[in-house]
């Protein structure tokens, strides 16, 4: 088939239109950036590093077809550097159709209905090409929508596009020696599969970028691109992928679909407009350059080891589609979120910035090694989003799911794939069973309309940060709360020795209770510890209690009182034994809260590598991080305990914190995460609990029995408006007038506190407060009048 | 220029919407209704301003952003439609409020509110232009839709429905009904929406002075829900 192709011999022409003025339902912008990302790529040094002058652009011309095929064949005759075209590659996107006589034409801008004479016709360009180009290896790459233009009605798809493949056939039935014709064609009929709602691109041409933007060790071919490009069709749309047909007509010559032909040495940087496109690639969680932005919500895809079979659709895509379907949305209520903590805006979708950064965080890398575990855990308390995989309630994952938990009052969904739907009766791990779970399977996308895992998924996201926005105790995991709010008096934080007590955070099966905890834990543990304690030389009246969630003694709710020992009790010892799900999920509560870490123990045999009910290598690996010590159920095997001990012994001595307390302590995000919220945010949002700030309008009363008990809902009226007089009181005497003048989230805050206060006062007839409220007024708007004054200040 | 974003612009509209609604509260309590009108003006002509508001009764499937318009809308120009009230300008107030029960008559903006619905048909009768009997239709159609929203929809704990179902029921002769939906109004509301009410019964008896039933069972309403 001739020489390899080169920059230097590779010329591409790219036509198509996103605007029709004369059937404006016609135009469609991603049809733009489609267009504009493909010429980025074979300009990119990492892409097909083409010279511009290589690089037909013909794209939304409003030229007349014939003046455009002049335009081609003149691009063609012409030498560059005395070099001839060995290589041209037409890309077209937009609408096609057929008239009576089932001829192709591209509806390019000059398109008038009833006229295809105004339209081109797809053999006029490859006879333009051929004719031009005729020792060139020729490929043309249709991304069209049939959906555009009449005489479709007695046809499928395929036979559509059976009829473009005749006309390229036909058409290359000559080609010389050392050329020939390929064509890669991705024809729909649906609008709806040309792209979804905040797609930059088109369904092909957003896969098409993915593909040549992941960069390749070595040129794909145009076969190997079609192939790929699938693979991302059917991930991202597993309900509408269109399989983009390659056909390769003459091939004794050669395959010319077959030739080496797409570079890409790395990562093509944007693919064009609009900030979708940055979200379209999934980036690492676990390298911290993925967290650069500023501004873009960072989400991180917690996956489980064993990838989905082929006709499951990984949670990550699912996540990425829920994106692309309601990116406004979560948009909107992220920055309603993000207002309050005067955190930037997320980046419009024109900005450069990106809007959204999709990360993936692998079980199996993030327990590779102690290094990569703190990477996993800079990158969930990083990350404002997470989104879990908790498909067969993997180990690893729970210890993630846990360590998230205490880590970051973010919005965190938790998904589950395999068979789960929504409804369907599931054994839910104790500790989890509260969880709002969104599901991800192959029988939840058949759910329809609203119930497909991105629509769950885009709901729960966009509704999450609502959420996260109005109420200050905003959970979607448990224990963030529990693990801080203990009491309010010092001692209420005061560690507990382990003379005095030793968690066990272990299953709590009638086998394991009776074999392992009865006969051998509870049985040797406590004395093995006395004696070394005395040994320590302390007098101790007998051995320390060793608790399980079982025998915490009080009434209050086992959760709250879990977690808190959790943090509080010095020695904690957790058995692996079984993979519980529950224990896993609080041994990384425990690591992400006590710096003591814990003493991690297992029955031998209980969890070995290869003897797990499913075989998963991250386990493997947890093994290594954490050296669990292995005991056994057999009389007289005492050294293990005196390891135990030993271990925790050392754990106190060493005195630093452990490694994940360490992690999660610094890489807390104090941007979104501050010690504690602001005042001013804090008292209105709790003044609006009590009394809506819409109340008077919408004539409803968010307190509890408010219909039978009139004195509860008086004291409500009283303590909203003392809060919103405290919140006005601090604004005011905190901040300066220019301080709150030149700053709009204050601004906004004092202008509604101050009407309302005003009212306040004058049913309590307090001059006084009315004076003041108004002397700030006027002190703020003239701290305002060097900027802009849009209103003036009212007068009492 | 950013590309619009109807869930931004609906979450500002909502929070300036409400300041102005506060500000214009201020000016009413104040006594300066020209201001607190002048305010509810600007407020409408901002949603008005906004892509959300473009033919808001006649898209057939609103979002869920033109909803929220058209309830901040409706309620700005019921508060504009009193406020013209007050002042006296009754033909402006009946345009204002003729255009909110547009919006709240429109089910498929499902705006939880039938404060215009219901002065647009009770104002003629303070503006004399029409009587008791011949808005019997009307006041009619109020009732069956508002039981609706109380009995099925979302506005069963609303304070304001039930006095408004109380207020036509009563127009109607419907004394016993309109006890039974004041009863109710008074388990959900406090002394402030009674006093709002009972002002509102007091201008209706002094335009149906002529209308010997009405202006009876207006006096009996009154009476009761001062003691109540």
């Amino acid at each position: 088939m001739g020489a390899a192709p080169t920059s230097d011999s590779t010329f591409v022409v790219i036509l198509g239109a996103s605007e029709y003025p004369h059937d404006l339902k016609l135009s469609n912008k991603r049809f733009l950036s489609s267009a504009t990302a493909i010429k980025e790529y074979f300009e990119s040094p990492n892409g097909q590093q083409l010279a511009s002058d290589h690089i037909l652009w013909l794209f939304d011309s409003p030229e007349a077809p014939s003046i455009l095929d002049a335009r081609i064949r003149d691009f063609l005759r012409l030498e560059r550097n005395g070099q001839r075209p060995r290589d041209v590659i037409v890309y077209y996107v937009g609408h096609g159709f057929f008239d009576e006589q089932k001829a192709y034409f591209l509806a390019l801008q000059s398109l008038r209905p009833d006229a295809p004479d105004s339209s081109y016709r797809f053999r006029a360009l490859q006879l333009a090409v051929k004719t031009e180009a005729r020792h060139a290896r020729k490929y043309l790459i249709l991304d069209a929508c049939f959906s555009g233009a009449a005489n479709h009605e007695l046809m499928g798809v395929n036979a559509e596009t059976q009829l473009v493949l005749n006309e390229v056939a036909e058409g290359s039935k000559d080609d010389l020696a050392n050329s020939g014709t390929a064509l890669l064609c991705a024809a729909s009929r649906e609008d709806t599969a040309v792209a979804p709602e905040s797609a930059a691109f088109t369904m092909f041409s957003g896969a098409l970028l993915e593909v040549l933007g992941r960069g390749a060790d070595e040129p794909l071919s145009l076969r190997q691109v079609r192939d790929l490009t699938y693979d991302v069709i059917r991930t991202r749309y597993p309900n509408d992928a269109v399989r983009p047909e390659v056909h390769s007509p003459d091939q004794r010559q050669g395959d010319v679909a077959g030739i080496p032909l797409f570079r890409s040495s790395e990562p093509v940087a944007s693919g064009g407009p609009g900030t979708s496109a940055r979200a379209e690639a999934i980036h690492d969680a676990m390298n911290p350059a993925t967290f650069l932005s500023n501004s873009a919500i960072h989400c991180v895809v917690v996956s489980p080891e064993l990838a989905p079979n082929e006709d499951e659709v990984p949670l990550v895509e699912h996540v990425r589609r829920a994106w692309e379907h309601s990116s406004s949305k979560i948009s909107a209520e992220a920055n309603r979120y993000r207002q309050g903590r005067r955190l930037p805006p997320v980046p419009a979708p024109d900005s450069p910035d990106p809007a959204f950064v999709l990360a993936e965080l692998s079980v199996q890398r993030a327990f590779q090694s102690t290094d990569s575990l703190i990477s996993a855990i800079q990158a969930l308390c990083k990350a404002e989003l997470a989104v879990f995989d908790l498909t067969d309630f993997q180990p690893g994952v729970l210890i993630l799911l846990g360590i998230r938990a205490v880590a970051r009052r973010g919005v965190t969904v938790s998904s589950l794939g395999g068979k789960f739907t929504i409804g369907a009766q599931l054994a839910i791990p104790f500790n989890l069973q509260l969880l709002n779970l969104a599901a991800h399977s192959q029988e939840q996308e058949r759910e329809g309309n609203g119930l497909r895992p991105w629509d769950l998924l885009g709901d729960k996201i966009a509704n999450g940060y609502g959420e996260l926005a109005d109420l200050p105790d905003y959970l979607d995991l448990p224990a963030y709360d529990a693990v801080r709010q203990l009491g309010v008096e010092a001692s209420s934080y005061r560690p507990i020795r382990y003379d005095e007590k030793v968690l066990m955070l272990c299953p709590f099966s009638p086998e394991y209770t009776a074999r392992n905890w009865k006969r051998f834990l509870a049985a040797e543990l406590p004395g093995k510890l006395m004696q070394r304690i005395q040994k320590a030389g302390r007098v101790v009246a007998g051995p320390p209690r060793l608790e399980r969630l079982l025998e915490l003694k009080t009434p209050r709710l086992v959760a709250q009182t879990l977690f808190e020992s959790i943090r509080l009790i010095d020695m904690c010892i957790i058995d692996w034994t079984g993979l519980r799900a529950n224990v896993m999920f609080e041994a990384g509560v425990r690591l992400a809260t006590n710096p003591l870490a814990a003493v991690h123990i297992i029955e031998a045999g209980g969890a070995k590598p290869g003897t797990t009910p499913i075989a998963l290598s991250h386990v493997t690996a947890m093994m290594k991080v954490f050296k669990p010590i292995a005991y056994q159920c057999k009389v007289g095997d005492t050294v293990p305990y005196e390891e135990m001990v030993a271990q925790f012994e050392a754990n106190l001595k060493h005195g630093r914190p452990n490694f994940a307390y360490t992690a999660v302590g610094t890489a807390l995000d104090r941007r979104s995460q501050p010690a504690a919220p602001s005042l001013v945010d804090e008292l209105t949002r709790s003044a609006n609990l009590l009394v809506g700030d819409d109340e008077e309008s919408t004539g409803v009363s968010p307190v509890l029995f408010h219909e039978v008990n009139k004195e509860l809902v008086l004291e409500a009226y009283e303590a909203a408006a003392e809060r919103r007089l405290a919140a006005w009181l601090f604004l005011t005497r905190r901040y300066s007038p220019e301080d709150i003048a030149s700053d709009p989230q204050w601004l906004k805050h004092f202008a509604l506190l101050s009407v309302q206060v005003r009212r306040w006062a004058r049913k309590q007839g307090r001059k006084d407060v009315i004076d003041e409220v108004t002397q700030a007024q006027l002190a703020v708007n003239g701290a305002k009048a060097g900027g802009e004054v849009t209103r003036e200040p009212i007068q009492r | 220029m950013s590309p619009f974003n109807a869930d931004s612009e609906i979450n500002e509209l909502t929070s300036n919407t409400r300041l102005r609604k506060e500000e214009a509260k201020e000016f009413r309590d104040d006594g300066d209704i020209v201001a607190a009108i002048d305010t509810l003006l600007g407020a409408v002509a901002t949603l008005d301003g906004s892509p959300l508001a473009k033919d808001l009764t006649l898209v057939e499937v609103p979002s869920p952003q033109q909803k929220k318009l058209a309830f901040q809308l409706a309620d700005c120009l019921g508060m504009l439609g009193g406020n013209y009230r007050r002042l006296g300008e009754l033909t402006h107030a009946l345009a204002a409020f003729v255009r909110g029960q547009e919006i709240e008559e429109s089910e498929k903006l499902e705006v939880p509110s039938s404060y215009n619905l219901v002065n647009a048909i009770t104002l003629p009768l303070e503006m004399k232009t029409q009587t008791p009997t011949q808005l019997q239709p009307a006041l009619n159609r109020a009732v069956a839709a508002i039981k609706r929203q109380v009995d099925h929809e979302e506005r069963r704990n609303d304070r304001w429905a039930w006095a408004d179902l109380a207020e036509c029921q009563l127009l109607l002769g419907d004394l016993d009904d309109a006890k039974d939906s004041y009863a109710r109004m008074c388990e959900l509301g406090n002394a402030d929406t009674i006093v709002s009410v009972v002002a509102v019964l007091r201008r209706l008896k002094v335009a149906l002075e002529s209308e010997v039933q009405a202006s009876e069972a207006l006096r009996q309403a009154i009476a009761w829900l001062e003691v109540a």
